[in-house]
């Protein structure tokens, strides 16, 4: 199953989870059965080019979607488009993995999200942060 | 990395200025004037230019006459009321192609404007 | 008679000049298209007359014709469209209403549904009438909200435009006769005003400068305004008494008599333009 996961540069297992879905420059697919890890380049609208970020996501067969925080359109797209949202991932895309397999995110439908009111800064253990919650 | 952005509704409330308080007292930190429509925190900061660029964005259309016959297709079809006479008015114009989509005699074409 | 009241810069005083002109003159209408926020209302506390929704056009697919070819994406200058193998997705806060999409399909699968953006609201406030455009928070979009707010106020106006220079200030300004740019003498009013400028001569629009919190800055405006043979039509002091009223939404001709005839007598002055 692909999971796909937003980065900060070039991509990969030790690349940083970017805090911008539509605006990372990459996306780190990884096939959670196979291992394999394959970086998608996002030419959207959002970098200059064309088309949409989702778009990329769903034609590279992703199933899951890691990452910190998403919106709530995005949200309600990602759920009509089959795709599970897991939000709260921080730190690399190895540690965000780890997150993930270990039930420590938040999943993200679209009655269950709230919109944001107050920033709260990001404390790995705090509200906002799937490190180490059980 | 943290982004900060500052905000307000209304006009004047002094977010350029705080914004260069800002500059002021940081160090290493990248400062984005996003308000396009005037933007003001270069008044302030007197920075040195380092990059240009040209930022093209929508389209535009234009009408050859040479090849035009009057049809009135693209008057009728255009929802931003930019054709008037068969002259396009570039101001109004918002790029949509649908002209240059529907002319029979393809005498519209898009191009990028800066 | 349409006269637009416009700025480059924000806050320089556009709508608490509006406000009083009106006040000055009811045979005007003020029209408030600063729909992103409008302030106006807030001035008078009118009593309200009526509201009508705006809408603008959105794709519709319909499915059981749709065959997934991606023709209206490809299309679509604004990525309101995106269509993969099987799925049609849709940002419709992008689009921009020009029917492309659904012209270029070849199943004629796509139809237009009318998809709600803001409102209009039609108050009056004893002999002044007032109306305003509210964009739905969250929208991209100011300029239908303006058209529709402009299409249903006739006869002698005045519009507060949006400040800025961009598509909903141009959208609010353009056919009005003349246009008061509303300015003040510092360095951020000048280089802002010199932008608005820009945009009004780009139009055509004949147009003049009001000063407000003249004292304070310096003279550059002034010279500017001289340079390029635009006439200052008013200068507004920099009066804490204007500023005490404004901060508590009080429209400053309600006290400050003296500022009434100033104010017709500038109205008249742009009449004779």
């Amino acid at each position: 199953m692909k999971i796909a996961i937003p980065t900060q540069g070039k991509g990969g297992l030790d690349d940083k989870v970017s805090s911008h879905f539509g605006r990372a420059p990459t996306y780190t697919l990884v096939d959670d059965e196979t291992g394999e890890v394959k970086v998608l380049n996002n030419t959207s609208h959002h970098m200059g080019g064309q088309s949409q970020p989702p778009k990329i996501l769903y034609d590279a067969g992703t199933k899951v979607l890691v990452c910190e925080d998403l919106g709530l359109k995005a949200i309600n797209l990602f759920d009509e488009l089959g795709i599970k949202v897991y939000v709260k991932a921080c730190e690399t895309v190895g540690e965000a993995l780890k997150m993930y397999r270990e039930g420590q995110l938040l999943r993200a439908e679209p009655g269950s999200a709230c919109s944001r009111h107050t920033y709260r800064k990001h404390e790995h253990g705090g509200a906002d942060c799937g490190k180490g919650k059980k | 990395m943290k982004q900060l952005t500052v905000v307000s509704g209304k006009g004047g409330t002094g977010k350029t200025s705080l914004v260069a308080s800002f500059a002021a007292l940081s160090e290493d930190t990248v400062f984005a004037d996003c308000d396009v429509d005037a933007a003001d925190l270069h008044l302030i900061l007197k920075p040195e230019i380092v990059k240009e660029e040209e930022f093209k964005a929508l389209k535009t259309a234009e009408l050859d006459e040479s090849r035009c016959v009057r049809c009135g297709l693209c008057i009728e079809n255009c929802r931003f009321d930019a054709i008037h006479e068969f002259k396009i008015n570039p101001l109004t114009c918002e790029g949509c192609g649908v002209c240059e989509y529907i002319c029979p005699q393809k005498a519209i074409t898009m191009s990028e404007k800066v | 008679m349409i006269i637009s009241i416009a700025s480059g810069k924000g806050g320089t005083g556009k709508t608490t000049l509006a406000v009083n002109l009106a006040l000055s003159d009811p045979g005007f209408k003020l029209l408030d298209c600063d729909v992103e926020e409008p302030n106006c209302h807030i001035f008078l506390d009118p009593e309200e007359l009526g509201r009508r929704e705006v809408t603008v056009k959105v794709p519709k697919i319909d499915d059981s014709l749709c065959d997934y070819c991606g023709r209206c994406a490809d299309f679509c200058q604004y990525n309101a469209l995106a269509v993969s193998q099987d799925v049609v997705m849709k940002f419709p806060e992008l689009c921009h209403s020009c029917g492309g999409c659904a012209l270029v399909c070849p199943k004629d699968a796509i139809t237009e549904q009318e998809n709600r953006v803001g409102e209009v609201v039609h108050a009056r406030k004893g002999e002044l009438k007032i109306s305003y455009g509210v964009l739905d928070t969250g929208q991209a979009m100011a300029s239908p909200v303006i058209r529709q707010l402009k299409g249903e106020v006739k006869g002698d106006t005045l519009i507060d435009a949006p400040p800025g220079t961009s598509c909903a200030t141009i959208e609010a300004v353009k056919d009005s006769d003349f246009c008061l740019l509303v300015t003040e003498p510092t360095p951020f009013g000048l280089y802002d005003l010199k932008l608005a400028v820009k945009m009004l001569e780009t139009i055509g629009l004949d147009h003049a400068v009001v000063v407000n919190r003249d004292g304070i800055g310096d003279n550059k405006v002034q010279r500017y305004c001289e340079k390029k043979d635009i006439p200052i039509l008013l200068r507004l002091p920099y009066d804490p008494q204007i500023a005490r009223l404004y901060s508590e939404g009080i429209p400053f001709t309600q006290h400050l008599h003296e500022y009434r005839s100033i104010l017709k007598n500038l109205l008249e002055d742009v009449r004779r333009r």
